[in-house]
């Protein structure tokens, strides 16, 4: 019982905080529960970073309380001054019940299931919401396990347990939930909202049919958060970049704290934030200082992470691996969104897409060339895990990457790029972080990058029902969706 | 409802060509995950099936019974959890108990409350002091772990033979007593070469610990 209640309350501080600061800056109707989740999400994890790398206490109820406190307490001080803020009680109601069913359904079936990378996060759960991180936390885990998920799942140490059974069954609600919202959004002016509302059920059946996103909605890991950081991260770049004001004035506290969670959770989570960052400072719409506070705010997250990753090896004589080359790069962003806030450097970054898929290709040539067994190897695995006719998606990815580049020749998708480039690049990606970490993927079900997929397919999905809505021009958008 | 689809159905005449195709496809691609569920279902081992039902709700407790790889990853510290909870260890800092994923599970798994580290040579530490007939769980290690000890001063044998540790020491008379134990490898014929030994600092000689 009292690990239930621990959860109800950590889920409720999530929900709270999160709806009550869309709502501050304006957001309503029915994505206001689904963005307000993924925001109390990100929240968590960021203000859960500060407690650790600061002298602060790591307890959770801290956590809780300052996500769910703090925009309640701005939100109430904001629904005083005006009820244009405020919050439907009975869709509140009725979210209430959905969150507490979820819940209590995925405590009481069992339905979770984990491998050993889950016991490693689970473990530094514990470590953090117990205050024995910094002290305790290895070198390896900084690199590879961050602290996004480990965050999330920490308030079960208050009832002497390991995970939250309902969290990722909660990601996954938002996830088909976000992706319902952002295609029905863009195509609404097209179908008016019966077709918007068939083709919006049509990507959640999508996802929901699939095997692999189950079992990632029940998985002890990262990869669903990461998946549901860079949706919302693409989706509130396309609202910067069309100026719509479906999220009231969120889409760039969306934006930063999605990108910094990103950061927070998955190593590949900073490319995976450029790859939707980069279409919004390279398009030239949306105010320039938005473009570069964005970039800033990416760029201040890694420097963050990462120089304090570098100072917890130090301070433990661990070896450093990539650390201070991240803390670096996320200083060189920091430099990079004050030329972003300026017109000259506006210019200059106008071929930033294409410089960023060459870069990437470039980046991946090299390694090849410095040893080709690693490219090879994963290229086969990726074949037989996620293409071949034992796939462990069975055709699922091989039936949606056709989809995709349908989607891009088609050129229909322009404006969409915040959606296609996470996507596009995400295998030159995976097999560069394969050359990071020295060894190739493997043809087995535990194969990191078959797990790592997931965290483009509802992004991949939302893109091809957005690019099926046809070209927009960014007037013709702001007056859509605005 | 009928007007709802009829509208929708209409409203797919303003979706360009290649648009429709495009519909075509993600409504293919739902019906191929259907279709395909149970094969790609049965492909997986048991950790990454999507709808396998487990039993137990603690997540340790799973994993001492289908997963003997992390089990023997963990059997120490979650030994050392029943049989001495809260309590603490001390790292000598010549010792290799210093490993730097050592000190995160203790406190993670392990239900110590300190972890501490002092000088000298845990071999010397322990002297000629023989645990054996004080070892009160151990385990044989395996894929992930090490062979283990813990000897403590006072109570029931635990005896571990499968390699996953049973749990049966968590009925312990003496757990409720805070203990120190020191952190030792200790030379065993093992393929290791030794085994990590636990053992309770009350055991030790006046010029140990």
């Amino acid at each position: 019982m009292t690990g239930l209640i621990v959860e109800l309350a950590a889920i409720a501080s999530m929900l709270v905080g999160g709806a009550c600061l869309m709502a501050s800056l304006g957001m309503k109707g029915w994505g206001l529960a689904l963005w307000g989740f993924a925001v109390g999400v990100f929240l968590t994890i960021a203000v859960g970073f500060v407690q650790v790398a600061t002298p602060l206490p790591g307890s959770p109820l801290l956590t809780m309380a300052v996500v769910g406190g703090g925009p309640l307490a701005w939100w109430g001080w904001k629904r005083r001054s005006s009820p244009v803020f405020s919050i439907p009680i009975v869709g509140s109601a009725v979210v209430t019940v959905l969150a507490t069913v979820i819940v209590t359904v995925n405590r009481g079936l069992n339905t979770y299931t984990y491998h050993s990378d889950s016991l490693e996060y689970l473990g530094l759960g514990a470590l953090l919401a117990d205050d024995h991180y910094t002290e305790a936390v290895t070198g390896s885990e900084l690199d590879k396990r961050l602290v996004g998920v480990s965050l999330l799942h920490a308030p079960a140490r208050l009832a002497g347990e390991y995970y939250l059974a309902g969290v990722t069954p909660l990601i996954a609600t938002a996830v088909l939930g976000i992706v319902a919202w952002i295609v029905s959004t863009r195509a609404i002016p097209v179908m008016g909202r019966g077709g918007a509302a068939a083709v919006a059920s049509l990507g959640v059946l999508a996802l929901a049919s699939m095997n692999r996103f189950v079992f990632h909605a029940v998985y002890l890991n990262g990869h669903l958060l990461t998946a549901l950081g860079v949706l919302a991260l693409a989706g509130a770049c396309w609202m910067m970049m069309t100026g719509s004001t479906a999220l009231g004035r969120a889409p760039g506290v969306v934006a930063g704290l999605a990108a910094v969670a990103l950061v927070l959770t998955r190593p590949e989570g900073p490319f995976l934030a450029l790859a939707a960052i980069v279409p919004v400072v390279a398009s030239g719409k949306g105010p320039g200082r938005a473009a570069a506070l964005l970039v800033g705010t990416l760029g201040a997250g890694m420097a963050a992470w990462y120089g304090f990753a570098a100072t917890a090896k130090a301070l433990r004589g661990l070896p450093q691996g990539f650390s201070p080359m991240m803390a670096l790069a996320g200083l060189l962003l920091g430099v990079a969104a004050f030329a972003v806030s300026h017109e000259w450097g506006r210019i200059l970054t106008s071929r930033l897409v294409i410089v960023y898929e060459v870069g990437l290709l470039v980046v991946l040539a090299a390694f090849i060339l410095r040893d080709s067994a690693i490219f090879t190897d994963s290229v086969r695995a990726i074949y037989a895990n996620d293409f071949g006719p034992y796939s462990w998606w069975g055709s699922a990815v091989g039936v949606l990457a056709f989809l995709v580049v349908l989607s891009v020749v088609s050129g229909q998708g322009r404006g969409l790029a915040a959606f296609r480039l996470p996507v596009t690049t995400f295998i030159p990606l995976g097999l560069i972080l394969a050359y990071a970490r020295g060894t190739a993927f493997r043809p087995f079900d535990a194969d990191s990058f078959n797990r790592m997929l997931i965290e483009i397919v509802p992004l991949a999905v939302a893109y091809v029902l957005m690019t099926a809505m046809g070209s927009r021009t960014r007037s013709s958008v702001r007056a859509e969706v605005g | 409802m009928g007007s709802y689809q009829q509208g929708a159905l209409v409203s797919l005449r303003r979706v360009q060509p290649a648009g429709l195709v495009l519909l075509a496809g993600v409504s293919l691609l739902a019906v191929v995950n259907v279709a395909q569920f149970s094969t790609v279902e049965g492909r997986g081992s048991v950790f990454f099936s999507a709808v396998h039902h487990r039993e137990n709700a603690d997540i340790l407790a799973e994993m001492r019974d289908e997963d003997a790889s992390s089990s023997s990853r963990y059997a120490l510290f979650l030994a050392l959890e029943d049989v001495a909870p809260g309590s603490v260890i001390l790292i000598a800092e010549d010792d290799s108990g210093g490993e730097e994923w050592f000190a995160g599970r203790l406190y993670a798994f392990g239900g110590v409350q300190d972890v501490e580290r002092v000088e000298g040579n845990a071999l010397d530490l322990l002297g000629g002091v023989d645990p054996t007939p004080f070892i009160v769980a151990d385990g044989p290690g395996g894929p992930r772990g090490e062979p283990w000890a813990i000897a403590m001063e006072s109570g029931d044998v635990v005896t571990d033979p499968s390699g996953s540790f049973s749990g049966e020491a968590s009925a312990h008379p003496d757990s409720i007593e805070v203990r120190t134990f020191l952190a030792v490898r200790w030379p065993a014929d093992t393929e290791e070469g030794y085994r990590r030994l636990l053992i309770d600092v009350g055991l030790l000689s006046e010029e140990g610990v």
